[in-house]
């Protein structure tokens, strides 16, 4: 298994443009960020100090959540090449079984999912500190949502893609989820702005989830001065406005309402997977 | 060594292989011929459990371990020879010493082990196949199974590839399963079997195999037929216009046929009897069935 893993990831790695496909979506993120998300967001909230450290974090969070879903994604682009080109059948005559195989394939995955997700938050932090002199804190919570949202991810996409039979039929999922994981995951646009339909769309899709709950956990410090200062109706519409509060109908959805839900998806993904690769 | 019993294969409403039955012996080489699509890479598969057969059994005696060497290169293009030659040697779970080993003993029988830091994405198709073959012997099998292993190979890198099997089966005397549609390539190995349209049509040495279904040809150009039939009396043979065809044993046969005839003949060939005449006559035959 160790094998296979390590003999994945050097692939992946050496493959510079896989490599690259899978971070676009953050670049594009970045990118809009620099031309005018920054600005519209800004515009859009009541003037206080740390206010462009306030939307720099609300777009890391997304862009953290996005990264565990694109890494991953990306990752599995190995997965289809070898399925393509029937690279697997020459393990398969080893004593690899097709279970070992497909395993090796999800640990890669996760692992290079996670391992581009900590450089980002690194990458994150080294920013803050140059910019806003701020320093962030790894916390349990931190890693316990990263994990999570990438073990998610993986599963997600590996079931999704042990379907398609065809290299194209993978880049034009990969194309689909590019350009739509940033709507999605309301870092494009702030959920509030959006029909109360979509609204509830966006809710429902698990990327979202990590993206609530890594805001709640880089914005902690900042939202807590904000509250001090802000009318209570106009700091509770702020948070609902620019999701960091998620809100069902007249519900507001806690932070403990997205950990079940990430958990709980999680944890069904699991079962499918177990189920799946029972069958192989 | 491999018994394959009544084996059948369908896909969907395709029969891909039907009811075929098969020996391999320990040490000898055994050709799988066949046009493309005739059946021979289903059966393969199914001999090394990646597929599973609607019906029949094959048989590999106890402790009897396979090398598998595919139609095309499955080795990674981005890594060296060696890199994947020791991942694939991890995969049988070998140790790190004896892979070692093994690659180095391998590498150095083939010529290739000056090359062994080189991309195998970089190396010539005879180097990659050469490679593969290595890759198939690395956990040290009794019987290397080979799906055309040379089709794609110019004339040299082709002649190189057998030579290091007949090597290789001579010098460890490993059993050689392979696919060709090189139908040449399959006249010096121990039993061939025919294969049409998931069927074995037709099995046997290569010397029963032409003495049964190809004879050498002595063809005449003849100046004046009326004389050659006068002088050929005694000879069966068959005339088309000014060609004369007269089926011989061998070569040395032709010499008195030549000395009667010398006289009214502007040119004559001889048409060895060879494995591709007895599958062109087989393809032919089934044809005609059909029709």
């Amino acid at each position: 298994m160790m094998t296979l893993i390590k003999r994945h990831t050097i692939l992946f790695l050496k493959d510079k443009t896989s490599v690259f496909f899978s971070l676009l979506s953050v670049f594009i993120i970045i990118v809009l960020y620099l031309l005018f998300l920054s600005e519209n967001i800004a515009a859009n909230l009541p003037k206080f100090q740390g206010r462009a450290q306030f939307v720099f974090l609300w777009m890391f969070a997304g862009i953290v959540a996005v990264t565990t879903a694109t890494a991953t994604l990306g990752a599995l682009g190995k997965y289809m090449e070898d399925k393509v080109s029937k690279k697997s059948e020459d393990f398969l005559i080893t004593k690899i079984t097709p279970r070992t195989l497909a395993y090796s394939y999800m640990m890669y995955t996760f692992i290079i999912g996670l391992v581009f997700s900590v450089i980002l938050l690194l990458v994150g932090f080294i920013y803050m500190f140059i910019k806003y002199d701020t320093i962030l804190t790894i916390s349990l919570e931190l890693v316990v949502i990263v994990l999570l949202s990438t073990l998610m991810h993986m599963m997600i996409f590996y079931l999704i893609t042990s379907s398609f039979k065809t290299l194209s039929a993978f880049s034009g999922f990969s194309s689909i989820v590019g350009t739509l994981i940033g709507f999605l995951a309301g870092i494009y646009i702030p959920i509030g702005v959006l029909p109360v339909f979509l609204q509830k769309i966006i809710t429902i899709f698990p990327t979202t989830q990590s993206a609530v709950l890594l805001k709640n956990v880089f914005m902690s410090d900042i939202l807590s001065s904000m509250s001090k200062f802000m009318p209570k109706e106009v700091y509770q519409e702020t948070l609902v406005m620019l999701g960091i509060q998620l809100q069902w109908n007249d519900e507001i959805l806690s932070s403990a309402f997205s950990y079940v839900y990430l958990t709980g998806f999680t944890f069904l993904l699991l079962v499918f997977v177990i189920v799946k690769n029972k069958k192989t | 060594m491999l018994t394959v019993n009544h084996l059948s294969k369908s896909f969907g409403k395709v029969q891909a292989v039907k009811n075929v039955s098969f020996n391999v012996r320990k040490g000898s080489t055994f050709a799988f011929l066949g046009t493309n699509g005739s059946g021979k890479s289903t059966v393969i598969h199914m001999m090394i459990d990646l597929l599973k057969p609607d019906t029949g059994v094959i048989s590999i005696r106890d402790n009897v371990l396979l090398g598998v060497v595919f139609q095309s290169h499955r080795l990674d293009e981005e890594l060296s020879i060696e890199t994947n030659l020791m991942i694939r040697a991890k995969l049988y779970g070998m140790s790190t010493t004896n892979a070692k080993k093994n690659i180095k003993q391998l590498l150095e029988l083939t010529n290739l082990f000056s090359i062994r830091h080189r991309l195998y994405g970089n190396c010539s198709g005879g180097e990659k196949r050469k490679t593969d073959i290595i890759r198939a012997l690395i956990h040290r099998p009794d019987m290397l199974i080979l799906d055309e292993p040379t089709t794609g190979l110019d004339a040299e890198s082709r002649k190189e590839v057998w030579t290091l099997l007949q090597r290789l089966q001579r010098e460890q005397g490993l059993t050689i399963f392979l696919t060709t549609h090189y139908i040449e390539e399959a006249a010096h190995v121990d039993y061939v079997v025919m294969m049409h349209e998931g069927e074995i049509k037709v099995e046997g040495t290569p010397d029963e195999l032409r003495n049964r279904y190809a004879k050498t040809t002595l063809i005449l150009d003849v100046n004046n037929s009326e004389e050659v039939k006068q002088v050929l009396q005694d000879q069966v043979y068959e005339i088309n216009e000014n060609k004369v065809y007269i089926n011989i044993e061998s070569n040395k046969e032709a010499i008195p046929i030549l000395r009667k005839v010398e006289k009214n003949i502007i040119n004559f060939s001889i048409k060895e009897a060879n494995l591709e005449r007895v599958f062109l006559q087989i393809t032919d035959q089934i044809k005609n069935e059909v029709i």
